[in-house]
């Protein structure tokens, strides 16, 4: 097994166990969506944009009494180390659903009957949790275009890494380590709108993991608060 | 407290204060479901979430927008700006002309229109022109593209073709166009 913890108690990039990499983000970017944000998450370089809510061109796909979520996860040719086809693949199809599955619950979509709402997530770099960064970023973009929530998503991963639980997995610690576990949550309301995990915890490390993600949630639930005051009322929130 | 919110910020409890606009309650807990400004009235007890940006226009919003289709008696019109600010995602409204004056359409493919929200029905925004500063603000000649003229308050007439047709004009006719 790699060692991915140094003798200080350190992660390979310096970070302790409960630390986030730095991230910082932006709202309404893109000036034809109708919403749209920018993240940075470590090494996770992402580009999301909303379009809708809008008509529908055909009665397919669309709900009498609601509007429905699309999304689209796509990373580009030149998001990984080795050159990415275009086409979508399993696992980026897969993941464009869980976003979906995730962001829906936050949103008020009965608001909008026969209408529909894109989620297009261009990842131009890529460096593992991309998924939680995705989902962050997201809802800042839903936020941005107006669509009304009942709260912001904040996704943030934890996992296992030599024996310790960690917070925010590199790409490296998601590869090596033992367990890989994304978490989105909407904090008022304490409701867990994604879960997956990869790997085997303990009763006792699964309640300790959920505890560092919520704490790890907040702080980046702060974060999308502040781009989002940055953008509509031009100041930095103290 | 604040008088600005994000999704999901708390703003009172609902003993506090009557909800109203852009809010979600929870276990008794008023939210903001909006990026929006907050209004406090100590008067009425009520606090009113407005939301910065509409993603979908309201009953008496104004709307400019292109014709993009006509079926009498429906004209389907391409939405551009709501209440004055460009729109990213371009939406479709319906007038229905059923019962006008004419009971002709009141622009043709191309023209550039302004309206009124009329109600919102499924989804669907139907939009009324029946304001004297409603209705087409650019217009071109539906037989030979050429420039038009008006010639009272509801014909147009071809400078090139002298083709002469039924448009319901705007007031600001021509000038209202941006």
């Amino acid at each position: 097994m790699m060692n991915l913890i140094d003798e200080g108690g350190k992660r390979l990039d310096g970070r302790s166990f409960d630390q986030l990499r730095p991230f910082s983000m932006q709202a309404g970017l893109l000036k034809s969506a109708s919403g749209s944000a920018y993240i940075e998450q470590g090494g996770n370089k992402i580009l999301v944009g909303v379009y809708g809510p809008r008509d529908s061109r055909s009665r397919y796909g669309t709900n009498q009494d609601k509007a429905v979520l699309r999304c689209r996860y796509h990373m580009l040719p030149f998001s990984t180390e080795e050159r990415k086809s275009p086409q979508p693949s399993r696992r980026e199809i897969e993941i464009s659903k869980v976003i979906r599955d995730a962001l829906e619950p936050a949103l008020l979509l009965e608001e909008f009957p026969r209408s529909v709402i894109d989620i297009y997530i261009e990842v131009l770099q890529s460096d593992g949790g991309s998924r939680g960064a995705s989902i962050t970023a997201a809802s800042i973009a839903l936020a941005d275009a107006g669509i009304p929530m009942k709260d912001l998503v904040s996704a943030v991963a934890v996992g296992k890494v030599n024996g310790h639980l960690v917070l925010d997995l590199s790409d490296t610690e998601d590869k090596e380590g033992e367990v890989d576990l994304p978490i989105a949550v909407m904090l008022n309301s304490g409701l867990i709108t994604l879960m997956q995990m990869d790997g085997k915890l303990s009763e006792d490390e699964f309640r300790q993991a959920i505890d560092l993600a919520m704490a790890g949630a907040k702080e980046l639930r702060e974060a999308q608060r502040k781009a989002l005051v940055q953008k509509y009322f031009k100041e930095v929130d103290s | 407290m604040n008088n600005r919110a994000v999704p999901g910020e708390g703003l009172a409890v609902i003993e506090e204060y009557d909800a109203r606009g852009d809010v979600y309650v929870l276990d008794g807990e008023i939210y903001s479901t909006k990026v929006a400004n907050i209004r406090i009235n100590r008067k009425d007890r009520s606090l009113t979430s407005i939301g910065l940006k509409k993603p979908f226009p309201k009953p008496d919003d104004e709307i400019v927008g292109t014709i993009d289709q006509v079926q009498k008696p429906f004209v389907y019109i391409r939405i551009n700006q709501l209440d004055g600010r460009n729109v990213g995602v371009k939406q479709t409204a319906v007038l229905y002309m059923k019962g006008s004056v004419r009971d002709a359409p009141a622009g043709r493919e191309g023209d550039i229109i302004r309206a009124k929200v009329k109600l919102i029905r499924n989804a669907m925004l139907f939009v009324r022109i029946d304001e004297p500063e409603l209705g087409v603000i650019f217009t071109s000649c539906s037989k030979c593209g050429g420039e038009v003229v008006p010639t009272g308050r509801s014909f147009v007439k071809c400078t090139r073709c002298g083709h002469r047709d039924y448009r319901k004009l705007a007031m600001d006719y021509k000038s209202g166009a941006k």
